[in-house]
């Protein structure tokens, strides 16, 4: 057992012993990761989307202008019962205005106009769109909100979710190929790291061997240099995916996107890391073999 | 200890061994003579798995080198020792990791390693320089840290490839006597050398002499090294 943890110890030690190459392979392959990281994170959040959105479809209801709070609220309160209605978000002037500021990343000063805002009450209501005769059922919608009391206009966008369903088929389909190579880069990456360990060592290696090194004693520190590389380098790239994560989260939600961007999941992050280590450990086996 | 019968081996075109048939007795003291060129390199890394049989039977140690894997080759090298010509030690290490590191390999304690790779140091007047790089020592010391890492492990075999080729008179006599030691306690050795002295001071030894790749028994006058 102390020799296992003398030749994991050995593993990291001996890769530190080419600092400057083990910097360049670090940041290659944090960089490959970041990439990859990134296009995750991307089909990830689309696939939130698609799973929030698909089949549904939102409704814009603006009233009038002159309309009060409290009639409206009266309105509002009887929107969730509506048939096919799955979520109602709704918006007094006042919060029409401050959803205003943000979308001009409250670089506008609007508070001047608290309490006498222009903009009309509005509701966000979300339906759920039936299987058969999508179209003349939003069409009725439509008539049913018009028809609420002192509404001015409605407008809906079925094409939102024509388009998000594209994306994902888009990027479904890219998945496979785009990780695909950039492991194949991870693994070309760290080989060659490992080929140019072997061949500064190569002396050191042979009397190893002639003094009755085994297989396993001789390869398990370069095995271990090899995963120790890649869980270094996904590791970093998860801490840079993170950072851009904090500063992206909230650029999307605004009107009328509303998208807050989610980070990987806990097991997203667990598989990069373990794939990246795992491609670490087969290209450092390849390279040892050739 | 070695058996070996009908080798031959070439190099490309080149024959480097003919059709050698040897036999070496446990506990035996043997010394390999020819000139430059005529194989004695060659038969010791054929021997200790360096190089691989490419025809003829080959059994050392135990060891049909003839069928051995590849991944199986460590086994054998723990029982055979070699001294090279060129040292091969670690030169950016110490005296003291380049003689425990085939105790290291072995996974031997650590406390076990300390006290064997002391008194091996002692017996080749090196264990003032226990912790010196091999790097500022001179040729005959680090000829001697190559000896000492071959004995330390009480290999069944040692094979020494000239290894007093960078010694004076004295000290190469001293390092026979070392050989000698580790011969009493029942270690076969085997040296290739150019050196009369050192074959003479061992006068009970028996001697081969490979030349133009065709061994003899015997010390043969080859008009080369000899």
């Amino acid at each position: 057992m102390s020799v296992f943890f003398h030749l994991l110890g050995q593993g990291v030690r001996d890769l530190f012993r080419a600092p400057w190459s083990l910097c360049m392979t670090i940041a290659a392959i944090t960089l490959v990761s970041f990439l990859g990281g990134a296009f995750l994170m991307l089909v990830h959040n689309l696939d939130l989307q698609i799973g929030a959105r698909q089949g549904n479809v939102q409704f814009q209801v603006y009233w009038q202008p002159q309309t009060t709070t409290e009639e409206v609220r009266e309105v509002w309160a009887g929107l969730s019962s509506m048939e096919g209605v799955v979520n109602v978000r709704t918006f007094t002037p006042d919060q029409a205005l401050g959803v205003l500021a943000e979308s001009f990343q409250n670089s506008v000063d609007m508070e001047w106009m608290k309490g006498r805002s222009p903009l009309p009450p509005t509701a966000l209501v979300e339906c759920e769109l039936p299987a058969e005769d999508g179209k003349k059922w939003a069409a009725s919608m439509v008539e049913r909100l018009r028809a609420l009391p002192k509404v001015e206009k409605v407008s809906f966008n079925p094409l939102q979710v024509d388009l998000l369903t594209s994306w994902v088929g888009l990027t479904r389909m890219a998945f496979w190929p785009v990780t695909g190579f950039l492991l194949v880069v991870v693994a070309l990456v760290v080989g060659n790291t490992i080929k140019l360990a072997l061949l500064a060592r190569r002396e050191e290696l042979e009397i190893l061997r002639f003094v009755g090194a085994s297989r396993a004693y001789i390869q398990f520190p370069l095995l271990v240099g090899g995963a120790f590389q890649g869980f270094l380098g996904a590791g970093l790239a998860l801490g840079l995916l993170k950072l851009l994560h904090n500063g992206i989260e909230e650029m999307f939600n605004v009107p009328p996107l509303w998208m807050t961007i989610s980070f990987l999941p806990p097991l997203h992050c667990l598989v990069i890391v373990a794939t990246l280590a795992a491609v670490g450990v087969l290209s450092s086996l390849v390279a040892l073999r050739n | 200890m070695i058996t070996i019968s009908k080798m031959s081996y070439t190099f490309g075109k080149q024959l480097a061994l003919k059709d050698v048939n040897f036999c070496m007795k446990q506990g035996e003291f043997v010394f390999l003579c020819g000139p430059s060129g005529a194989g004695k390199t060659t038969f010791m890394r054929i021997l200790h798995g360096a190089l691989p049989v490419q025809r003829g039977k080959v059994d050392v140690a135990g060891y049909d080198l003839n069928t051995l894997p590849e991944r199986r080759k460590h086994l054998l090298r723990r029982d055979v020792s070699v001294v090279f010509q060129d040292f091969k030690i670690l030169t950016n290490q110490t005296v003291f990791a380049n003689v425990a590191l085939p105790l290291k390999v072995r996974g031997i304690p650590r406390h076990i390693i300390e006290k064997r790779v002391r008194a091996v140091l002692r017996s080749l007047h090196l264990d003032h320089k226990a912790m010196s790089p091999c790097e500022e020592l001179s040729g005959g010391e680090q000829q001697r840290v190559a000896v000492a890492r071959a004995v330390v492990v009480k290999p069944k075999l040692l094979l020494a490839d000239e290894p007093t080729g960078n010694l004076d008179y004295e000290l190469s006599m001293r390092m026979m006597d070392i050989f000698q030691q580790f011969h009493k306690f029942g270690t076969s050795i085997m040296i290739a050398t150019h050196n009369r002295e050192i074959m003479e001071r061992m006068s009970g030894a028996r001697v081969v002499t490979l030349h133009d790749g065709v061994m003899h028994e015997g010390c043969v006058e080859t008009g080369g090294g000899l």
